[in-house]
């Protein structure tokens, strides 16, 4: 038609771009060479720098390119005049510059950047901190430049308080960047530390962060970054070390400590003994494999001790616990639990804290039902305020949980469980030696280190899946009923020296190699595996195997 | 210009208000041989925007149309006809501006130093999706409006009395918009000659650009929320926060405002959320439907604040708007915000009639041909076939057509107009801000809507500030709207001056109250013409009205190309240079 204007067709633009690229590459291939050539001769010139530079803009990730240019620059160093060098690695810097901006994730060019600003003198890092905000602006997750930025912030020694002024800014932005929220974890307690813990926030500024976050999970509840950043401030208790429970046995003359947190072999030089009040040297040996462990033991030879009472004492930094042999073989002294136990460790702010974060996340429950995050919040700071008297609330939340959050069923249903054993606990007296978790719907076993003298553990009745966690650690356990679960496997019960009676009834073992692990059992008398699926010939097998032990299997 | 013209074209257009403007490049796009003409030595008619100078000379003497006209009346005895044809004469609308009149408080030459360029018709736009200036809607910024009429309750001090009994729902409710503005043009500095270097600049980058996309030169606008001092009185009466704050619309205004409590964060995300999609969830407001918006955003456990400014600042609608109304108008805000930074607005930095001005450079891009000062003083229509054959122009020529469309300032003899509405508006240069703003905000348009009450009509305020180039530093623009009937010019200046000097009077700000440097009234009709009488290929358009945003302009242009053109895509993608073959 006349006039018309005339557009070329899709095959035809295609064509011109493959020739283009063709051209391209071929142009990238020489260069390459040539640079390739200049790097295997050290050859540090204007010309290489031109040739590695046109290369760098078409692919800033090529590492051996870049190496040659850094190459360059020291070389420089020695050679140029500081007005050359100063040129030079300005030219570099806008260079960078714009590998940056066709490339804001490339390793390479950051690295480079650091590189420069090292090594050049007087670098402005001013200009390098606009550099990332700058970039920041244009994708504010990008971590590189996070990390640059951390980088020019140490080397330049602008204030927290600026930084924390620019995390502001980006979340007032976008409240879902968790870099800036995790930015300002970092900065917060070196501008504002609290008094008691130099990693915490002093509480007036505790209370404001709160108020901000507060602002973010009210406008989107759903938001992961503000939940994350609520119970970074909430804080997750320390659990201090200490002795949990110690253990004499003249049989096996073994003295067994065990500590409420895991322990090296170092951490146990602080482990005092005293054998009636006289210190006495021992060699400590974990009961289990790892280098941090919870149960450690020490030979205690019969010739150390009086004949008739004996005293000992184990002492761990203000903790002590001291057993009185009066004759009998075997004693123990365990910590006396309550409820405050296991409190401190879901928070340690303050209890006024904790009950208005709960108030107004009571508050967000009622205008947004059954949001996943909200509750979870809510039973954390339940179990941190009170766990006796939130206990029913806590398990319906949890419950409720199971439902709107399906696929982190289990999730929450193990979290369940830790509450109800550690509940458990904090109400026993452990000197009992026996344990009842039956019919607790329990899908997993936690806390074994409280359990370490227990000699008998009932969790039947529950929803258990497998036996993998370390009952070891139950070095006293003569009796273990885990009937009536969904026990697929066994793999934690090895070695458990003093276990006589194990009851894997109504399980869903199905074979003779899932029951190997009880074959290490030495003092294994009897075994129950009724109603499990195990072949009748396994069961002949391991009749065979274990001809001293009781088997029943029907 | 007076070289004659090719007389032959498949359309011919006569005036180069947006609308026509459209049509001309959406025509050009598909090769239809358009002829475009306008009788101004401007682009844009009623769309147009001015420098303050032409600002006065254009209120002296909206179009310098008597002339013209009698002219015409003699020239129509020159026309020849043959006998089964009839001349019909093409008159100037004259209704488009009325009462006009502006004053200025400084001497004349200090005025001339200050005011940089007004842009007579700042419309501020929404951004869309499927961002085609189609889409755009129209923003009508600068007339003097409602605000005027919720000051005027602020400037009487019996009526601000009573005000303060009023009940809360009168509240007023301002949004205001900060739109950065590129072109500064600070004629204290620059002078006539630099302007002039700016609108090449402009021009420069429109051709290259070639394309429709490239007009929309311009920049965010942000939505506050400033009280005037009337509604101080008012809240402050009520225990409310009395500082202008801006309105939450976006969820990360609503996460770092400090007007509403976390509770009504959450509230306001959740009526976002719905009307975000709100098609999706017709159960939400099932029982909503024959009811209003404000009773369904009371049912949301809104506040009363909260409830006002999403009727009056987000969906922009008045309190008899049905519910489904309201949540489409909702809906439409807030698909807008985000498109191009944290509001829905954009403000054109070059006024808006630089709009007009790009697609008529887009026609001629794809062979329009243009010419100013030339129009036409009638058409021949054909008896046997009742259809419009050809025009004459003013220099006597006659061009034949096989359609003819007229913008709304051009009327052919005999048609029927109707005055639909009329808005009366006013334009101020102040020396302070009239919403106070917070610190970091010093680039900004405001959007400042006032919801009617006391049985005066909504306003809307817009100010737009020295970074909108249109005035030099420390110096404000304030266009009022107010969309009435009944608000007389008169009623409205009074209403506006006070509206405008107590409102900074607020006890939270500087005392110094903004002085009116330049101000200037009138009234807008929106006319109807009455297509019946006309043959079937001459098509009229409609000038702007008080709309937000270019969607009634654009639709419309839309319409009238799918008339001419059944089945042809209305502006497709134009081709980059290089997907062009060059013979």
């Amino acid at each position: 038609m006349h006039g018309r204007l005339k557009v070329k067709t899709t095959a035809v633009q295609e064509e011109e771009k493959r020739i283009k690229r063709q051209k391209k590459l071929k142009l990238f291939q020489g260069a390459l060479a040539a640079a390739f050539k200049k790097i295997h001769s050290k050859e540090y010139d204007p010309e290489g720098l031109y040739i590695t530079q046109e290369i760098l803009a078409a692919n800033s990730d090529y590492y051996t390119i870049w190496n040659y240019r850094k190459n360059a620059f020291l070389h420089f160093k020695n050679t140029k005049t500081s007005d050359e060098l100063l040129k030079c690695f300005q030219d570099e810097l806008s260079f960078l510059q714009n590998c940056l901006k066709n490339n804001p994730k490339s390793y390479s060019c950051w690295n480079q950047r650091c590189f420069v600003l090292l090594t050049m003198s007087d670098p402005d890092w001013k200009k390098e901190l606009q550099l990332c905000d700058l970039f920041l602006q244009f994708d504010d997750r990008n971590f590189h430049c996070w990390d640059y930025r951390r980088f020019v912030v140490q080397h330049s020694a602008v204030l927290p308080g600026e930084e924390i002024q620019f995390t502001h800014k980006l979340i007032e932005n976008n409240f879902s960047n968790y870099s800036s929220w995790h930015y300002r974890s970092k900065l917060l307690p070196i501008e504002c530390p609290d008094a008691s813990d130099k990693n915490r926030i002093g509480e007036k500024m505790l209370l404001e962060e709160l108020e901000l976050v507060q602002n973010a999970f009210f406008t989107d509840p759903n938001d992961q970054s503000a939940w994350f950043y609520h119970r970074w401030l909430l804080g997750r208790g320390e659990t201090k070390q200490s002795l949990l429970s110690l253990h004499v046995s003249l049989l096996d003359n073994k003295l067994t400590c065990t500590l409420r947190k895991p322990a090296s072999i170092k951490d146990c030089s602080r482990l005092n003994v005293y054998i009636n009040d006289n210190p006495h040297v021992v060699v400590w040996k974990g009961c289990n494999q790892g280098k941090y462990q919870h149960v450690w033991q020490s030979d205690l030879p019969k010739k150390d001790l009086f004949s008739g009472e004996n005293k000992i004492k184990v002492e761990f930094g203000s903790s002590e616990l001291m057993v009185e042999m009066t004759g009998q073989d075997e004693a123990i002294s365990c910590i006396q639990t309550n409820t405050e136990t296991f409190r401190q460790s879901s928070s340690d702010a303050k209890l006024s804290v904790l009950t208005e974060e709960l108030k107004s996340c009571e508050e967000l429950n009622d205008l947004e039902p059954g949001n996943k995050w909200v509750m979870l919040t809510l039973v954390l700071l339940m179990r941190a305020i009170d766990p006796t008297h939130y206990s029913s609330q806590v398990h319906d939340t949890l419950h409720e949980l199971c439902t709107v959050d399906g696929m982190r069923q289990c999730y929450y249903q193990d979290l369940m469980s830790k509450f109800v054993i550690e509940d458990h606990i904090a109400a026993v007296d452990l000197h009992q030696r026996c344990i009842d978790l039956h019919g607790k719907a329990l899908t997993r076993v936690c806390r074994f280190e409280f359990f370490s003298t227990i000699t008998s553990l009932n969790l039947s009745h529950n929803q258990l899946h497998s036996l993998n966690s370390p009952f070891k650690l139950l070095h006293c356990l003569q009796k273990l009923d885990v009937s009536e679960n969904e026990i697929v496997e066994i793999s934690g019960l090895k070695d458990l020296t003093k276990l006589v009676l194990l009851n894997l009834d109504s399980n869903k073992i199905s074979s003779l190699k899932t029951l190997e692990p009880v074959t290490t059992c030495a003092a294994l008398q009897k075994i129950s595996v009724k109603s499990n699926r195990i072949p009748l010939e396994d069961i002949d097998s391991l009749l065979q195997i274990l001809p001293n032990v009781e088997i029943v299997y029907e | 210009m007076n070289e004659a013209l090719p007389d032959d074209f498949d359309v011919i257009i006569i005036g180069t208000g947006l609308p026509a403007a459209v049509v001309s490049g959406a025509l050009s796009r598909v090769d239809k041989k358009v002829l475009h003409l306008d009788r101004n030595d401007y682009y844009g008619g009623s769309w147009s925007s001015f420098n303050i100078k032409s600002v006065e000379t254009f209120l002296q003497n909206p179009y310098d149309s008597a002339e013209y006209l009698n002219k015409d009346g003699e020239e129509t005895s020159n026309i020849e006809v043959s006998e089964d044809e009839e001349f019909v004469p093409i008159l100037q609308n004259k209704n488009f501006i009325t009462k006009a009149e502006y004053s200025c408080y400084l001497k004349r030459r200090s005025v001339k130093m200050v005011i940089g360029r007004i842009n007579l018709l700042p419309f501020i736009r929404f951004s869309e999706k499927n961002e085609e200036p189609a889409q755009s809607s129209s923003p009508c910024v600068d007339t003097c409006q409602s605000d005027v009429v919720e000051q005027s309750c602020a400037s009487k001090p019996d009526d601000s009395l009573k005000s303060g009994e009023t009940p809360i729902s009168e509240e007023v409710q301002k949004r205001e918009e900060s739109p950065k503005v590129e072109n500064c043009n600070d004629p204290a500095t620059q002078g006539d000659g630099d302007s002039v270097e700016k609108e090449k600049e402009l021009t420069q980058e429109l051709d290259k650009a070639k394309t429709k996309e490239k007009v929309d030169v311009s920049e965010v606008v942000k939505p506050r929320f400033p009280l005037s001092e009337d509604f101080y009185k008012q809240w402050r009466h009520y225990n409310l926060d009395l500082s202008p704050k801006r309105v939450p619309c976006s969820r990360a205004d609503v996460f770092s405002s400090k007007f509403v409590s976390v509770v009504e964060k959450r509230i306001l995300m959740r009526l976002f959320t719905l009307c975000a999609n709100y098609k999706d969830h017709e159960q939400e407001y099932q029982n909503f439907r024959e009811k209003t918006f404000i009773e369904f955003l009371a049912s949301r456990r809104l506040s009363l604040k909260a409830q006002h400014f999403v009727l009056y600042s987000i969906a922009m609608v008045s309190e008899t708007t049905s519910t489904l109304d309201g949540l489409a108008a909702t809906h439409k805000f807030l698909h807008s915000l985000g498109r191009y930074g944290n509001s829905a607005f954009l403000w054109p930095s070059y006024g808006v009639g630089e709009i007009p001005q790009a697609f008529c450079r887009f026609s001629a891009v794809f062979g329009g041909t243009f010419c100013l000062r030339r129009y036409a003083v009638g058409f021949i229509k054909d008896k046997t076939t009742g259809r419009c054959t050809a025009i004459v122009d003013n220099t006597g020529q006659k061009i034949r057509c096989g359609t003819l469309i007229l913008d709304d300032l051009n009327l052919p003899h005999g048609a029927n107009t109707t005055s639909t509405s009329s808005v009366d508006r006013a334009i101020y240069v102040i020396d302070s801000t009239v919403s106070k703003s917070d610190a970091e905000q010093i680039i900004q348009v405001s959007l400042v809507t006032i919801p009617p009450m006391c049985d005066n009509p909504a306003v809307r305020l817009i100010e737009a500030g020295p970074l909108c180039c249109v005035c030099p530093k420390n110096n404000y623009v304030v266009h009022g709207i107010c969309f009435t009937n009944y608000c007389t010019k008169k009623n409205c200046e009074k209403q506006h001056e006070t509206n405008i000097k107590p409102e900074v009077g607020g006890e939270d700000s500087q005392s110094r109250k903004p002085v009116i440097l330049w101000s200037c009234h009138f009234t807008m009709t929106d006319t109807n013409t009455d297509n019946s009488t006309l043959p079937p290929n001459v098509i009229t358009l409609q000038g702007p009205r008080m709309d937000l945003g270019f969607d009634r302009a654009m639709n419309e242009a839309r319409e009238v190309f799918l008339r001419i053109c059944p089945g042809e895509d209305f502006l497709p993608r134009a081709p980059d240079p290089e997907e062009i073959v060059f013979d």
